[in-house]
């Protein structure tokens, strides 16, 4: 490598390191970045498709987000007090659920010790317990801070969103402008594979869970279910992380089904729960046999042991958040690699 | 005889980005609106003398106009049986105005067949697959166009390929065939 190429690679990285830091360091950036770069992904064929047919790109950019900011603006008068409403309701039934549940589970808790012929009870329910109260625990302390940080990453991320999606090829080119020659074309693929698996990926990913959450919520009004909005939200969101986020998504649904007296007011205990578990069923029925063959599966080919092992590690290091993240940032990784092995063959000796 | 590799599409040079793109046979159909838009496309990059472009068997996934300055095109030969390394052979030697590495935008394997070196300071245009996916993406019509052109310069290359092999053919026959005569004189 010559001296250029050598200032230039110091000049990236030192770039590169202080936008890291700026990331770690200013609150809600790095979430706000994130959330713009979902959105980049699920706008960007929108606005090329507009910029086809004529328009110009800060026109075609323009349009689907005031069409967004009419969804959040009717989401936010006719959705969101509809949740608030049953999230009230779903409160103020909250000690009944724990009560019932907490005697279910200690029956079978029993029963378990008895087969076992346990003197000491398990306490599983109390560890339980205290693990949930842990969690929510956490959630109420941190809540002032998630508050304040969603307000900016709302006002941040579309700001964000549309800096990239209208001009973000000219800030893409002036990085690329500072990567040395030996690296520039490999640099270059490398971000046009990741804009293409992982814009895919992100794309097929929120149209696949909105479908999840639209018939769940079909399902559940069919039968006439409470907190149908509340539910079909947490299984829609739920469903973004792979294998274990539909059951995750369904245990709520199936808790209330079982020791709820509103919810199986009108078909019974055991009614209730089969037809509860059906509407789940058939979202995933249909998401997996229709809506993942033709969108995610092509997609990101990781190994099935790959995505487990990419769930495990992004729970433990960032919860639900990692879970949901773990895919997209395993097969960044996958991809990077990917370009980076032929590379460190190519540089050897000839 | 000419080197296969020298480029027959080079035309007459001019100063900016523009009428340099404007010139290449693959953009010459593009209207000035349209070259402006490829301008924000391409990337240029500048080389130091001896400085490689690129070498046989690395990835690549585009094609270098050379602004200003000169390019070497060679090739490795394959490595020999006692394990050392082929040597390098001079194929070409390309000016402003051409170019070189097309085949990477449309090839899939995306390996370099042969390697390119800056003889002096150059100057070039790099083109690539996600420009062209873009302007495909943005303005299909205007990707077409290239794509038309770049077939079309694919097709004359392999053209050219096919009479030097079968002009290569034809001079091994002569090696390895005597003519008619000297055949009926042999005992």
């Amino acid at each position: 490598m010559n001296r250029a190429a050598k200032t230039q690679t110091v000049l990236l990285l030192t770039g590169l390191i202080c936008a890291f830091a700026a990331l770690v360091i200013v609150d809600g950036l790095l979430v706000s970045l994130i959330l713009a770069l979902v959105i980049n992904s699920l706008f960007s064929p929108i606005v090329d498709a507009l910029e086809r047919n004529g328009m110009s790109r800060h026109s075609a950019t323009a349009v689907p987000f005031a069409f967004g900011f009419l969804a959040v603006i009717i989401a936010f008068t006719l959705v969101l007090p509809l949740a608030i409403e049953q999230m009230k309701a779903l409160s103020a039934n909250a000690p009944i659920l724990k009560q019932r549940w907490t005697e279910a589970l200690t029956a079978i808790e029993v029963s378990i010790a008895g087969s076992l012929g346990l003197s000491d009870p398990l306490d599983l329910f109390a560890r339980f317990n205290s693990w949930l109260l842990l969690q929510t625990g956490q959630i109420s302390e941190g809540l002032p801070q998630v508050v304040s940080q969603s307000l900016t990453v709302l006002l941040l991320s579309p700001f964000f969103a549309y800096f990239l999606l209208a001009d973000g090829n000219r800030l893409s080119r002036a990085i690329l402008k500072l990567v040395p020659n030996p690296y520039f074309e490999t640099t270059l693929n490398l971000k046009h594979q990741l804009n293409i698996q992982l814009g895919g990926f992100i794309r097929a990913r929120l149209i696949e869970s909105g479908i999840v959450g639209v018939i769940i919520w079909i399902g559940l009004s069919a039968i006439g279910f409470p907190y149908t909005v509340i539910l079909s939200v947490a299984a829609a969101v739920a469903n973004l992380i792979p294998y274990v986020g539909p059951v995750i998504g369904a245990i709520p649904a199936l808790a209330i089904a079982l020791f709820s007296s509103e919810a199986t007011a009108v078909h019974g205990v055991s009614s209730t729960f089969g037809l509860v578990g059906l509407v789940y069923l058939i979202a995933q029925v249909v998401d997996t046999v229709f809506v993942i063959p033709l969108l995610v599966a092509r997609i990101v080919n990781l190994h099935p042991v790959t995505v487990v092992v990419s769930i495990l590690v992004g729970a433990e290091a960032y919860g639900v958040i990692g879970m949901v993240i773990a895919i997209p940032v395993a097969s960044a990784v996958k991809l990077i690699l990917q370009a980076i092995v032929p590379l460190t063959n190519s540089s050897r000796p000839h | 005889m000419k080197p296969l590799w020298e480029n027959v599409f080079r035309k007459r040079k001019g100063d900016s980005l523009a009428s340099v793109l404007k010139q290449n046979v693959l953009f010459q159909d593009l209207s000035d609106s349209e070259i402006r838009f490829l301008e924000r496309c391409v990337h240029l990059r500048n080389y130091a003398p001896l400085e490689p472009v690129f070498r046989q068997g690395e990835v690549g996934i585009g094609l270098y106009l050379i602004l200003s300055g000169r390019v070497e095109i060679s090739v490795r030969e394959s490595a020999a049986t006692d394990g050392s390394e082929g040597r390098e052979i001079f194929v070409t030697q390309l000016l402003a105005g051409d170019f070189f590495g097309e085949l990477a935008l449309v090839e899939a394997s995306e390996l370099r067949t042969a390697s390119a070196v800056a003889r002096e300071a150059t100057a070039v245009i790099g083109f690539f697959k996600p420009d062209l996916q873009e302007i495909l993406d943005r303005r299909p019509t205007m990707g077409t166009r290239i794509l038309f052109r770049l077939a079309e310069v694919l097709g004359r290359r392999l053209k050219e390929t096919t009479e030097k092999v079968t002009e290569l053919r034809a001079a091994l026959r002569e090696i390895t065939e005597p003519p008619e005569q000297e055949r009926g004189k042999r005992p």
